[in-house]
This record gives structure tokens, C-alpha cells and sequence, in this order.
């Protein structure tokens, strides 16, 4: 289905070039945030059984979420000549728009709500924003950085940056950069 | 220095930057691995639940 729709704002039509081009990436990407959202959807559900009816995916969300981030991808390309995207610039960018685009969702009733114990009621508002971290660990494996409690550190401070809401994805890559050793694993 | 005029990099130093091996290395290494696209890995459900935990600590302080 994906590919008889023109990307968010990144293509004119399916005949440009850049359509062309990127269309694999755009949907080999799409099907990798879908299949990691179902996973982590099913870890939830193991932890918290409690919650196994609250955890929706929201599928527009990340159609439109994967679209946003290639639309920076191209930008980056073909406006300011990068011809390389490191993985932490992968991983900023694709949090950013899963943070505005929520992939994860609460789908719960106020009686419902207020029925859970608080842990499970921290999980649940919070759960879009584990995702987000999450899906940085899917781009830069723990095992592979410099220094996993610094990485802690800073995926704490990006928790609190988009519970405040001023999550900057510059500013997020250039801190994963500093635990992140280049290895070469590239691509938009 | 008015606001309008960049101050422009000695041609030396620009040579200089150019010929350095490690960043020679580095822009090639992008350029050369564009191509490749990204092969997500295999995130087993088992990491996955380490990290959410992860998470959670970090969320409860």
C-alpha cells in the first residue's frame, strides 16, 4: 500500500526521482519502527498484564512519524550536500517524530484509569515516551557505546526534555555522538 | 567586525585540515558507506524488557 502513496511532503509525485530513490529505504524503515513498536507492545503486556488492554499502536502515527523523518533525511541530503547520516542522527530524528507523533497509545476509560495502582499509571502516560528511548536503543545498542550509564544519563535527560516539551533533535545527536563510536552503520 | 563579514580560514589551515589522514578518512568512510542501507538489527523481546526497565528507573528517579 505504501508504495501508491506519495510520501509526506518529501515527493511530488511517484514519478520524481526522489521517490524513486528513497522509496525502499522509506518503506524498509516504516515496517522496522511498526515491527518494533508491536515488540515493545508485547513486552508492556508481559510486564504489566494489567495494562494489556490499554496499549494500542497507532499505525497513521507512524506512517506519518517515519515520513517527517525522511522528509529531514532528504533535506539534509540534497539542501546542505550531507551525504551521510550517522546512526545517532538516525536515532534523533526518528525520536523526535515518534515523540510528536505518538506510536504508542493509552486507550483507557477514567474508571479504568483510576482503577490501576500507581506504578502501571506511571507506565501507561509515560508510554510513548519509553518507546522513544527505546527505539534509541534499537539504533545505538547499549553493548556497542563508550559508557552504558552515560547513556543512561542522557536518555534521562531526553525523558525529561520531552515530558517539558523542548526536546531539540540537534542537541540530542550531539550527545549521543559523544558515546556513540563511529562504526560506519549509515544510511538516511 | 561588522555583522555581514565571515572571517575566512588561512588557505594553510584548510590545506591543512584537508590533508589530515583521520578526517580524510572519516569523510570517506561516510561517503563510501551511503549506499549501504540500514539493516535494522534483531532486537530480542529479552533486551527489549531490559531497557524498558531501564527506563522505568530512570522515569521513577
Amino acid at each position: 500500500m505504501v508504495d501508491r502513496v506519495a510520501l509526506f511532503g518529501a515527493f511530488l509525485n511517484e514519478e520524481s526521482p526522489l521517490y524513486t530513490e528513497y522509496n525502499k529505504k522509506f518503506t524498509d524503515r516504516l515496517q522496522e519502527v511498526e515491527r518494533e513498536a508491536k515488540k515493545f507492545a508485547v513486552v508492556v503486556k508481559d510486564l504489566r498484564p494489567s495494562l494489556a488492554p490499554h496499549v494500542d499502536i497507532n499505525h497513521a502515527n507512524i506512517f506519518i512519524a517515519v515520513s517527517r523523518y525522511f522528509n529531514d533525511a532528504i533535506r539534509l541530503r540534497t539542501m546542505h550536500k550531507i551525504s551521510g547520516v550517522h546512526r545517532t542522527k538516525i536515532a534523533a530524528y526518528t525520536a523526535k517524530w515518534c515523540w510528536l507523533n505518538p506510536i504508542l497509545n493509552a486507550n483507557i476509560g477514567y474508571d479504568d484509569y483510576f482503577a490501576l495502582n500507581d506504578s502501571d499509571k506511571v507506565l501507561l502516560l509515560n508510554i510513548n515516551y519509553l518507546f522513544t528511548l527505546d527505539l534509541i536503543r534499537y539504533f545505538i545498542p547499549p553493548e556497542q557505546v563508550h559508557d552504558v550509564h552515560q547513556m543512561d544519563q542522557i536518555l534521562s535527560r531526553f525523558l525529561y526534555m520531552m515530558k517539558v516539551g523542548v526536546y531539540e533533535e540537534h542537541h540530542a545527536a550531539a550527545l549521543l555522538e559523544t558515546i556513540d563510536p563511529i562504526n560506519g552503520e549509515e544510511s538516511v | 567586525m561588522a555583522d555581514t563579514e565571515k572571517p575566512e580560514l588561512p588557505p594553510e589551515t584548510i590545506s591543512k585540515l584537508c590533508s589530515d589522514p583521520a578526517l580524510k578518512a572519516e569523510v570517506s568512510l561516510e561517503i563510501e558507506n551511503f549506499s549501504i542501507p540500514y539493516v535494522g538489527r534483531d532486537m530480542p523481546n529479552e533486551e527489549k524488557a531490559s531497557g524498558l526497565q531501564r527506563s522505568l528507573d530512570l522515569l521513577l528517579g
